[in-house]
């Protein structure tokens, strides 16, 4: 199977989900992958599909935030300093429920390359036991509002913080899938710990030292905080790129087609831009 | 219902047929096998009263393990009844899917596409195949 790989300009909250609607459709018509790695134009909160509009109240710091609703279930997220990626496949009708193989086959590139970074990253099932501990509330962290307030078993965390977290979706013949790695911390989310403010000497551990470079200065020099966040999200496209060609036999092309392009820059977002969509719930 | 009376869709539906004051209405619920892939869910949202459903077309969606799917119906119709208690008591979908775990009933406004359904045999051979 073939496909496309690319990272995506920032845009608005409604216009990344009407993107996304777009590439999910693409897939299932075309029976092609696509990965797209992009940021966001404005801080924005969205909302896992089934979660309560109301429900924003719970969670202060985000309140002056616009809005939007995922088409994919879990927790809030507040996009400010992250990297979100959208991951779409063919799907086949008789599937249902979550695609374990597609949370770890991302979730695996994307530990590997935090380690190699130098970053003790682990999936949450790895370490559960430990996790556990640092949770002293398990009922609030299955129902927080906030995705990274949240544990499932393939999350990625570094000590007790998670950092990465995804969701899916089927419709359309195909399976959607998002995720957000937590670059900074947001001063509309502060109890959120991002990679910026992790300490990572108190991470390192005999197998993630000797792959440690320097070349990543994160929380060092807040004018590179541009550069490394480009970096990231660039080795983050090759990473899972890399792990769906090595592990599914799918090839991505760098980059749309023109005609895809084109046909992208007519998405409109009247979907994801109205009331109807967002206070559904 | 006796799962091997009843009828399914591809998508892990299954639907039964029962007469009521000389109408047919469609029983339709998901099976244990849908069950089984979806684990542990968390929400799951249904059709009002009163709607119009058609063969193959979404009729509620669910969710588990941050994975959102739909659920597709098997039959054309009016939706009469929806089991509006499931949504706060999901559990009962596990323990008694083809009967406590019931999701909704249609009035049918066609049978022709009832006979294009899977039956018992044939649904268990698709998932054995597929999974």
């Amino acid at each position: 199977m073939e496909g496309y790989c690319y990272i995506d300009r920032p845009r608005c909250g409604s216009m990344n989900m009407a993107v996304d609607q777009f590439l999910a459709r693409l897939a299932g018509q075309q029976q092609v992958v696509v990965l797209r790695l992009y940021q966001w134009s404005e801080p924005t909160l969205s909302l896992g599909y089934f979660q309560a509009i109301r429900d924003r109240r719970e969670h202060s710091p985000s309140l002056p935030l616009p809005l939007v609703r995922r088409t994919t279930g879990g927790g809030a997220i507040v996009h400010h300093h992250d990297w979100t990626y959208s991951l779409a496949i063919p799907d086949r009708p008789d599937r249902i429920g979550p695609s374990t193989s597609l949370y770890e086959l991302v979730h695996d590139a994307l530990v590997r390359l935090l380690c190699d970074r130098g970053f003790a990253a682990q999936k949450w099932s790895g370490c559960a036991a430990e996790s556990h501990e640092n949770n002293a509330n398990p009922e609030k962290a299955c129902k927080s509002f906030l995705c990274f307030e949240r544990r499932s078993t393939s999350d990625i965390v570094i000590g007790k913080h998670k950092v990465l977290g995804s969701a899916q979706r089927r419709a359309s013949g195909a399976l959607l899938q998002h995720g957000s790695l937590l670059l900074r911390t947001s001063d509309f989310a502060p109890s959120l710990i991002g990679l910026d403010a992790i300490d990572r000497s108190a991470c390192l551990n005999s197998s993630t030292a000797s792959s440690t470079n320097d070349t990543f200065p994160v929380g060092q020099v807040a004018g590179q905080a541009v550069d490394w966040e480009c970096d990231l999200g660039r080795e983050m496209a090759q990473r899972i790129t890399s792990a769906l060609r090595h592990q599914w036999n799918v090839t991505l092309a760098h980059g749309l087609p023109e005609s895809i392009v084109s046909e992208l820059e007519m998405t409109s977002d009247h979907q994801f831009g109205t009331a109807a969509w967002n206070a559904k719930r | 219902m006796d799962p091997k009376d009843l009828k399914y869709n591809p998508t892990h539906e299954w639907v039964g047929i029962v007469e009521d004051c000389g109408e047919k209405i469609a029983v339709v619920g998901i099976t244990d096998f849908a069950l089984e892939q979806l684990t542990d869910l968390v929400y799951m949202a249904l059709p009002d009263v009163g709607k119009q459903v058609r063969a193959g077309e979404e009729f509620g969606e669910v969710e588990s393990v941050k994975a959102v799917s739909p659920l597709y119906s098997p039959v054309d119709g009016e939706v009469v009844a929806v089991h509006s208690e499931l949504v706060d008591n999901l559990e009962r979908l596990g323990t008694d899917p083809f009967g406590e775990g019931w999701i909704m009933k249609v009035r049918l406004s066609s049978s022709a596409n009832l006979d294009g359904l899977l039956d018992r045999d044939a649904y268990l051979k698709q998932c054995s195949e597929a999974h």
